[in-house]
């Protein structure tokens, strides 16, 4: 009997740490000038600040992020930067995301820059969220390039739902033969 | 006699009205809890034709050089359930001013 209740015990222990697997919660995130760049053939550079991923959750927090620069350069190389973000049956809830001169850039032959602030993916919710991106600028550059800009949303099943979404000037470019620039601010899809 | 009257009457109109609403139901024969599934079924059916064919349409230009309609697109407060129910936006504000997409001339081709 006493085993039985250590196993029950043991199971509850292992499935509460489960639960709490990927949580931003109650924190405080913030990073001023940070840098993250890489160069050279199919290269990649990741900025992730205040990423909840896989049931990812950031809930009563508060991202802060101002003048964060990622970065590269070369054939088929890719710049990610998120800012605020979360995927896998993501959530963001109760929070303050805010970003403030971000920069994201991709250069090169194929290469790709994508930038999401205050952002969901795959069955994502961004709930009682207040999301702004001020001077927020993504950029690639070189033959079939591709710039994505998204700013606070949701996306793959996503639900955007009591949020503000602010994006003041806000630019995103391609440059290049058969380039191409998506922005989306305030999107569910 | 009046009431037997007024029976008669009532009941040709029913059944008259409900012929109509009869006509063209092709799942009447279906058990009311298959009803619903099989709509979500035919909502995304359709959601895929449409995706099928917007990227079709899309493509990568129409073969003259010019660009894809999609190409170089901003999205600013825009809803695209892709014909799901229930992931509809609610209560959002979505300011953004001066945001700019920028694709240069030799894009898009």
């Amino acid at each position: 009997m006493k085993s039985i209740k250590l196993a029950v015990i043991a199971a509850l222990t292992l499935s509460a740490a489960g639960a709490m697997a990927g949580e931003v919660i109650n924190s405080t995130v913030s990073a001023a000038g940070v840098v993250n760049s890489s160069a050279g053939l199919a290269s990649s550079a990741l900025q992730n600040i205040g990423v909840a991923e896989q049931n990812g959750h950031i809930g009563n927090s508060t991202v802060l992020v101002s003048g964060a620069v990622n970065s590269s350069a070369g054939l088929a190389s890719s710049a990610t930067q998120n800012v605020g973000h979360t995927s896998g049956n993501g959530r963001i809830d109760n929070s303050l995301v805010l970003g403030n001169g971000l920069v994201n850039s991709a250069a090169g032959l194929a290469s790709t820059a994508k930038q999401q602030v205050g952002f969901a993916d795959n069955n994502g919710r961004v709930q009682n969220t207040f999301i702004s991106a001020t001077g927020a600028t993504n950029s690639a550059a070189g033959l079939a390039s591709s710039a994505t800009q998204e700013i606070g949303g949701a996306a793959n099943n996503g639900v955007l739902q009591n949020a503000a979404v602010l994006a003041n000037g806000s630019l995103n470019s391609s440059a290049g033969l058969a380039s191409s620039a998506t922005q989306r601010i305030g999107v569910a899809r | 006699m009046k009431a037997l009257i007024l029976k008669c009457l009532a009941i040709a109109m029913l059944s008259a009205a409900s012929a109509q609403a009869f006509a063209g139901e092709e799942m009447l024969d279906v058990d009311t809890r298959f009803r619903a599934k099989i709509a979500k079924e035919k909502i995304k059916m359709e959601a895929l034709e449409r995706r099928a064919q917007s990227a079709s349409a899309n493509g990568n230009g129409n073969g003259n050089g010019t660009p894809a309609p999609s190409c170089g697109s901003q999205s600013i407060g825009n809803l695209d359930t892709d014909g799901r129910i229930g992931a509809t936006p609610r209560e959002v504000f979505v300011f953004a001013p001066n945001a700019i997409n920028l694709v240069t001339a030799s894009g898009c081709k």
